[in-house]
């Protein structure tokens, strides 16, 4: 059985990953974060339920899920976005805390390389929480060139976080 | 579909652009591909690392020392409160919404609609007034002039015109709600009367912090103190100029901990692109209110117990 103790600091360090995955549903990162927020206070105040690690990081993606899909149904009216079937799918093999952590690091030194231009691009889609037609509309581009720019960014910098990873690991 | 594409679909996905057929076919390549929805998993990591990466950037303070938290030694509550420290740009902490709750404006807040002049320069060392970066209280409306470093680090790098105000909490003690589940609620108006899709952005905050102890030394560590803080809430909103949309409210909430002795009112204009002078950048109407018994939401707690 867990303590109310460990399971915030098991939350805490899970938030990343947590918080990706509450944003496959709400594609929304600042309300991901609340929904975050929301699933932590509900499972520090039950923490005897949870025998284990595993079983809190089950139920918190049940519940961050669900929470989510009640957010955006009374915010629109509706829930458009990924079945049920493909988020459970989804949630059975989601990266753990070790792959957030190590990514984060990476990403710190692989974002040095990118040009300005580019880094606003992200940094307006990512922090601004901009959608990619303000994007555009603000970088004077279409909206498909912003897609485009997009997919490359990520291709880019997962390369270099996945080759970065690659020589700082044990050989 | 190629890896190419379904990057593609996933920027789309991402947007909430993509139609219900295209939803069809991205659901159908991740369904039948493990290799597909590790890379949506991966994408995912990478964007809220990335979401991370900008907002630290945002709010770094270059000469703060690191210092260890200390939450794990608080009470539940307080701990349960304090999660949200660091989540800066979350929009709403708490969302909470019940006809039964019991809501009081706070008259220790003064001054929230700018009716008096009196506006003193670095972070207030006493309660009940006003203090800050350089603005001015001109027409009902404070209006943010230029960013400022802070007081505990005048050469640090100013990136946002802050404006504080430490209210006492001491005398609400009585009418908190012993189960530690009162809540305090700041909004604030914020205008952005540029001309539309004026440049640089420029992001309005409303945040509070709650601390113990005396408000009368902070001044000497913040903004270096935050991580003591036992809870705190913010909302912020970007804008590029006057729109449609005029006006914007920013409300910031967080619970009450039952060790909590003041709170930190902060409201702030950023500009996105420094430095930069700020024009036609105001706020009015500020407000702090007590919800006592907000009855939290227990719904989702309920149905995953019914399953």
């Amino acid at each position: 059985m867990l303590t109310p103790e460990s399971v915030t600091a098991i939350l805490l360090t899970e938030r990343r990953s947590l918080t990706a995955f509450f944003a496959s549903v709400t594609r929304d990162f600042h309300l991901a974060e609340d929904v975050f927020q929301d699933v932590c206070v509900k499972a520090v105040a039950r923490a005897e339920i949870f025998d284990t690690t595993a079983h809190l990081m089950n139920w918190a993606r049940l519940a961050g899920k669900n929470r989510a899909i009640d957010i955006l149904r009374v915010r629109d009216g509706r829930y458009v976005g990924l079945s049920d079937e493909m988020l459970s799918l989804l949630a059975q093999d989601w990266p753990d805390l070790s792959t957030a952590d190590v990514m984060q690091e990476a990403l710190d030194h692989c974002i040095t390389h990118i040009t300005a231009n580019n880094r606003e691009l992200l940094r307006l889609r990512y922090f601004e929480s901009r959608n990619c037609s303000d994007v555009a509309a603000i970088m004077g581009r279409k909206i498909e060139t912003i897609y485009q720019a997009l997919a490359r960014l990520h291709k880019t910098l997962g390369d270099c976080i996945r080759g970065r990873l690659r020589t700082e690991s044990p050989s | 579909m190629n890896t190419n594409d379904f990057v593609h679909l996933l920027m789309r996905f991402q947007d909430g652009a993509l139609t219900a057929d295209e939803l069809v076919m991205f659901e159908a390549a991740m369904r039948d591909d493990s290799e597909k929805r590790r890379m949506f998993a991966e994408t995912q990591l990478r964007s809220i690392a990335l979401h991370d990466r900008f907002r630290q950037e945002a709010f770094r303070v270059e000469s703060a020392p690191i210092r260890k938290t200390t939450w794990i030694t608080r009470s539940i509550p307080a701990m349960a409160a304090g999660l949200v420290i660091g989540l800066f740009s979350a929009s709403i902490v708490w969302a909470i919404s019940s006809p039964q709750a019991t809501t009081e404006r706070l008259s220790s807040l003064l001054n929230g609609s700018f009716d008096e002049d009196r506006l003193e320069r670095g972070f207030p060392r006493q309660t009940g007034f006003w203090s800050g970066d350089e603005a001015t209280i001109r027409d009902g409306q404070l209006h943010f002039i230029s960013p400022g470093s802070d007081s505990s680090d005048p050469t640090g790098r100013a990136i946002s015109c802050d404006v504080f105000q430490l209210v006492d909490l001491r005398p609400l003690r009585a009418n908190l709600s012993p189960d530690g589940d009162s809540l305090l609620e700041l909004s604030a108006e914020f205008l952005d009367a540029r001309p539309p899709n004026s440049k640089p952005s420029v992001s309005f905050f409303g945040q509070l912090y709650l601390f113990s102890g005396d408000p009368g030394s902070l001044h000497q560590t913040w903004p270096q103190s935050i991580p003591e803080a036992l809870a705190s809430g913010s909302a912020q909103v970007t804008t590029l100029g006057l729109d449609a949309k005029g006006k914007r409210t920013l409300t910031a909430k967080c619970l009450i901990p039952a060790l909590a002795d003041f709170a930190i009112i902060q409201i702030a204009a950023r500009p996105n692109l420094r430095p930069a002078k700020l024009e036609k950048l105001s706020a009015n109407n500020v407000k702090l209110t007590l919800k006592t018994q907000p009855h939290l939401p227990e719904r989702i707690v309920q149905r995953l117990h019914e399953n």
